[in-house]
């Protein structure tokens, strides 16, 4: 009897235990040391959501420049208060009516592998970017046969036509720059895990679903920096970001909840970065969706939308309802227009006339986040009281995209772009999402105004033209601002405040113990 | 013996083919073109034929299913659309951080819920035993993600000594384990207690104790052995539960395993890792509750003398 | 002649008089099980909240008042109100007729497909009833949840879709059990007899293996109901389930999660109103088995 216990024991334990190794063992490389408190040399950053993709070509998303930011420069840079300085840009000169673009390159700047970067690696990614499917809309007016490298630090970039957004685009997350030569070794794989760039710091590792560990590197071209080691942990609750902070376990958190700013501002040794930032809110309607056709329809559906009420519900208060058609914070394009009136009955009136009187049930898109979700709902209860019954489907764009064929009903979206004509791309053909674009006039017309550069008084006829066009139409209705909001710990210093969370700037950051 | 084994192996197989032609015959109606996923909406319809013949996608069902299940012969679960990176590593990636909270969670289940079933079953009918049953009650019907969530509001946000999310510290690890391990503690109690009850009423207890033997020793040595198998196999059983039912607690408390990695995939319609991730949880729980049947089998006296004697009697005829 | 048909007369009429002592038997020992008792009142208030809310609550569980929103629980409102102004005791009435729904028509749907298949699989033996326990087998080895989540995810969120996918997972018990007592009468003489006479197998199966299984089918349709119901609940907090603005406390619960901190009556509240109906249909099965339990051994 004795030994039969025995034995069974032992075959259990033993058991037990191969398999505890064996997860012990499989698990060790996977959790990061309880390091609660920050040395010199390492801070920590806390981001909402994680990038599937770091390639700037693969994704139109704030998820990748959140992280693109610290490993990647592009030509130019968007500076928070409007202007563009140059970055990898030396020297820079417009020629034969704005068709000719002359750049010259810094001449010290090298890849996070010690290769320098040349006039060949720029073009090789203007080229790309002009090629792949999210980002090729932004080139259009590229001229990629006749644009050539002159030498080593020097490059013609030539346009078909004037094109007023190329250093925008350039400066955005979308062209930066990455190394040719790394990426004929890796391929898309690569640049999308682990691209070679040029910015001040670079990946050293990635656990999918918690971290990215950057590492500075040594090689950038403006001295590397201080704080040697980055940690972008991804945590996708605003609570859970709070705790984060309230433990000591992180310096900086982006994406604060208008709800914790005050709790922040009470933790000992953390303070709130809070500003103005180009980020807009909308209501899209599909140009092409049968329902949307008829403009009483649209008016309709715009004025059973409270708009005060809905921005304060939705944003605890930090919000801003605007009555533009572009953000207030963009350049041009901020003609205050009407308001549009909350008014249910004469909404209902109209969706009658429009020939609607039992209301009809639409896809309402949004991304999937809680604030885009709390958006949706309210405004899916605002839809239904004037009949109109919405189902909100908050799945990546990418995936509704692909389920429907490219085709949309009624979406809500944010915008962050500083150009006029970036913020309207959206409106037109050739962009597609969204709106399904398909009104030829005001195509042409923000062709158009392509070709105006900044000063010229006929862009700011044409601007203010479009922006009465858009409002007269109605397919979209821009609601509301929000302010970004950083968390940041005292000892963080030389953190600048940014509006768009992927131009933040973290090589002048330091950190005191 | 082997016997026993090969049988099981066998219908193992056909049960394992069977979840993956499940799986792949649910995901296959799902509406939406992989080639639109992958290429992107600004392909042509040349690009997307080319990518359909590539990757057979044109060709009919059971050919796409015979060729799915090849792949996973060689290991090739689908690619992600998501990631564009294989299935399988993705999983794999992650599955360690799920086994760890499984084993753990289970440990907790079956130290406490045993230690408390044996306790309820030596003073049945006492106030112990009834408060006990009572929380039993209450842990199964309670759901894993308000457990979760009461748990972060006591520990992380009121008291603070607990992280409420990610696998940084071992502490971090204490909030979700123990939520996983809930039902499985209640069930487990459950077992331990009604086989207890079940031995302490045999013969041979009686017949111990009129030798005058000690209560304790009469429970270890001769009531608990015996009352063991039951439990063996509820822990067998609930452990492979855990792999299964984890999503819920990973997402509440952002762990980084298969369970969360699956909900993501889900909510952006990534069919290939949904169907990759499910069939290999399936797989894997399927191997460990063989592995709980084969440690019973070897263990359970009964069983081992069946297959015995069968073979003796075949060596004798 | 007319002898043999009193005899018979009178032997029926012992028999329903035993049958009907025997119901009485079974509900005077469930009645006096106060736990069980519990479980039964709690569920009937629920389907009272689930048939009328309207008696109990005037608020309406979708219409959004934007600036009412976070009202800490008071006389008004006893349970506050959510982040659109809702009554949140609204909600959590109405959500009783969601989980309700789903559960008992999951449950009903698993149990006549288990029965039918358990029925088949015992009466026409060898290689059918082989199949039938391999297909029991497949979907035994998928978890719930998992595959709650891959039906959802191939079409979508609804709650018909939910409800496929969870009686899809509880169909197994049904089979088995009802299959064992097919196995167990088939052989039995007064089968036989049954047939010589000319009873076709229907016939058989609701005269003498239904009303045998019966005692545990119920049972387990109760247990199966509240596991029902913390499978819709928990796949409705993973967002896989019952879609906006249908109030259901998984997805309330969800909702709550960004609030825990400030609002915590958001997530307190539809988790209690969970865990008592789970609870309440657990304590009732188990005074049901309880109750049926003597019968069994007989």
């Amino acid at each position: 009897m004795k030994n039969l216990l025995k034995k069974q024991l032992v075959v259990i334990l033993t058991i037990v235990f191969c398999i505890m190794a064996l997860a012990g063992c499989a698990n060790n490389s996977s959790t990061i040391k309880d390091d609660k408190s920050p040395t010199k040399e390492e801070i920590i950053v806390l981001l909402s959501g994680e990038p599937t993709n770091l390639d700037p070509t693969k994704s139109n998303v704030h998820d990748i420049g959140n992280v693109t930011a610290y490993i990647m420069e592009g030509l130019w840079y968007s500076e928070q208060e409007g202007s563009y300085s140059n970055r990898l840009v030396d020297e820079w000169e417009l020629a034969d009516n704005n068709t000719t673009l002359k750049i010259k390159l810094k001449e010290n700047v090298k890849f996070s592998d010690g290769t320098p970067m040349t006039a060949e690696d720029v073009l090789w990614n203007l080229i790309r970017c002009s090629e792949a499917p999210l980002t090729q809309s932004y080139f259009r007016n590229f001229d990629k046969e006749n644009s050539e490298v002159v030498d080593n630090h020097n490059l013609i970039v030539k346009f078909t036509k004037a094109d007023s957004t190329f250093i925008d685009t350039c400066a955005s997350m979308r062209c930066h720059i990455v190394s040719k030569k790394a990426f004929e070794k890796d391929g898309e794989a690569g640049v999308a895990r682990a691209p070679i760039s040029v910015g001040p710091y670079k990946i050293e590792e990635w656990v999918t679903g918690s971290y990215i560990k950057l590492v500075a590197n040594e090689h950038y071209y403006g001295g590397v920096p201080e704080v040697k080691k980055i940690t972008l942990k991804f945590i996708p609750e605003s609570s859970a970001r709070l705790i984060e902070l309230e433990t000591g376990a992180a310096d900086i958190a982006y994406n604060i909840d208008p709800k914790d700013i005050e709790r922040v501002n009470n933790i000992e040794g953390y303070h709130i970065v809070k500003g103005d930032s180009l980020r807009y809110y909308l209501i899209t309607l599909s140009m092409q969706e049968p329902l949307f056709q008829n403009k009483d329809v649209r008016y309709a559906l715009t004025h059973a939308i409270d708009k005060i009420g809905l921005v304060e519900a939705c944003t605890d208060g930090i919000g801003t309802p605007i009555s533009t058609m572009a953000p207030p914070l963009a350049a041009e394009g901020t003609k205050v227009m009407p308001e549009i009136i909350y008014d249910v009955n004469m909404a209902k009136e109209l969706l009658s006339k429009g020939g609607y009187d039992n209301g009809f049930e639409i896809d309402l898109h949004v991304e999937p986040n809680p604030e885009m979700q709390r958006l949706a709902e309210a405004i899916q209860s605002m839809w239904a009281a004037i009949g109109v019954k919405s189902n909100i489907v908050s799945i990546p764009l990418a995936t509704y995209d692909a389920q429907n064929g490219g085709k949309f009903q009624a979406t809500i979206r944010t915008g962050s772009s500083k150009d006029i004509t970036q913020i309207w791309s959206i409106y037109e053909i050739a962009f597609g999402s969204r709106l399904n674009p398909n009104d030829k006039v005001l195509d042409d017309k923000l062709a158009e105004l392509k070709t105006y550069f900044p000063g010229d008084p006929k862009r700011a006829e044409l601007v203010d033209e479009i922006a009465e066009y858009l409002y007269d139409i109605r397919f979209s209705y821009p609601f509301m601002t929000m302010p970004t909001v950083y968390a940041v710990s005292d000892k963080v210093e030389g953190f600048e405040f940014h509006g768009t969370t992927y131009f933040i700037d973290p090589k002048g950051w330091t950190i005191s113990k | 013996m082997i016997r026993y084994i090969c049988k099981r192996l066998i219908s193992i197989i056909l049960v394992l083919f069977g979840v993956a032609f499940l799986i792949f015959t649910i995901m296959y109606f799902s509406p939406g073109d992989p080639a639109d996923f992958i290429l992107g909406d600004m392909a042509t319809a040349d690009d997307k034929a080319l990518f359909r013949q590539q990757n057979n996608l044109d060709k009919p069902f059971i050919f796409q299913f015979i060729h799915y299940i090849n792949g996973i012969l060689h290991g090739n679960l689908g690619t992600s659309y998501i990631t564009r990176l294989p299935v399988l590593d993705e999983i794999l990636a992650r599955i360690s951080v799920t086994m760890k909270l499984s084993i753990i969670s289970i440990t907790i289940a079956s130290v406490i819920g045993v230690t408390l079933g044996i306790i309820s079953a030596v003073k049945q009918y006492s106030l112990t035993d009834n408060v006990i049953r009572i929380l039993a009650m209450v842990g199964v019907s309670m759901p894993s993600f308000w457990e979760g969530l009461m748990l972060i509001i006591l520990f992380s946000v009121i008291l603070g000594v607990l992280p409420s999310s990610g696998i940084d510290s071992w502490k971090s690890w204490i909030l979700p384990s123990f939520t996983l391990g809930t039902v499985s503690l209640a069930s487990i109690m459950r077992i331990a207690r009604s086989s207890m009850l079940e031995e302490i009423r045999q013969d041979y207890v009686v017949t111990a104790r009129a030798k005058g033997q000690k209560e304790i020793y009469v429970i270890t040595k001769h009531v608990l052995k015996n009352a063991f198998l039951p439990i063996i196999t509820a822990i067998g059983y609930n452990f492979s539960r855990h792999m299964g039912g984890a999503a819920v607690v990973e997402t509440v408390f952002s762990v980084p395993g298969i369970g969360k990695l699956l909900v993501d995939a889900i909510r952006v319609k990534n069919v290939p890792l949904v169907q990759g991730g499910v069939i290999f949880i399936a797989f894997f729980m399927t191997f460990i509750n063989l592995a709980v049947d084969i440690t019973y089998a070897f263990i359970d006296p009964q069983i081992r003398s069946q297959y015995n004697s069968q073979k003796s009697k075949r060596k004798e005829g | 002649m007319t002898e043999i048909f009193k005899t018979n007369e009178k032997i029926s009429e012992l028999i329903t008089i035993k049958k009907k002592s025997q119901t009485r038997e079974i509900i005077t020992r469930f009645l006096r099980n106060r736990t069980a008792l519990l479980g039964l009142i709690i569920i009937v208030l629920m389907v009272f909240c689930a048939l009328f809310p309207q008696t109990i609550t005037h608020y309406d569980p979708i219409e959004q008042s934007l600036r009412e929103q976070f009202i800490a629980p008071n006389s008004t409102h006893l349970f506050g109100t959510d982040e659109f102004g809702r009554d949140v005791f609204t909600r959590v009435v109405y959500g009783c007729r969601t989980s309700l729904l789903i559960g008992v028509t999951a449950v009903a749907i698993s149990g006549v497909i288990g029965i039918i298949f358990g029925c088949i699989s015992g009466f026409y033996g060898r290689i059918v009833d082989n199949l039938m326990m391999r297909g029991i087998d497949i979907l035994m080895a998928v978890p719930i949840i998992l595959l709650g989540m891959t039906i959802v995810a191939a079409f979508g969120q609804s709650v018909l879709n939910l409800t496929i996918a969870i009686a899809m997972a509880s169909i197994a018990p049904y089979a088995r059990l009802v299959r064992v007592s097919v196995l167990s009468v088939k052989e039995k003489e007064y089968v036989e007899a049954a047939r010589a006479t000319g009873a076709n197998d229907l016939r058989i199966i609701m005269k003498y293996i239904l009303p045998n299984c019966m005692a545990p089918i119920i049972v387990h349709a109760t247990m199966n109901i509240a596991s029902a119901i913390l499978s819709a609940t928990a796949l409705s907090f993973l967002g896989l389930g019952v879609p906006a603005p249908t109030p259901e406390w998984g997805s309330m619960t969800s909702a709550a999660r960004a609030y825990v901190r400030d609002y915590w009556w958001l997530v307190t509240f539809p988790g209690m109103a969970i865990m008592a109906a789970v609870f309440s249909f657990n304590l009732f099965g188990d005074g049901l088995r309880d109750a049926l339990d003597p019968k069994l051994k007989n």
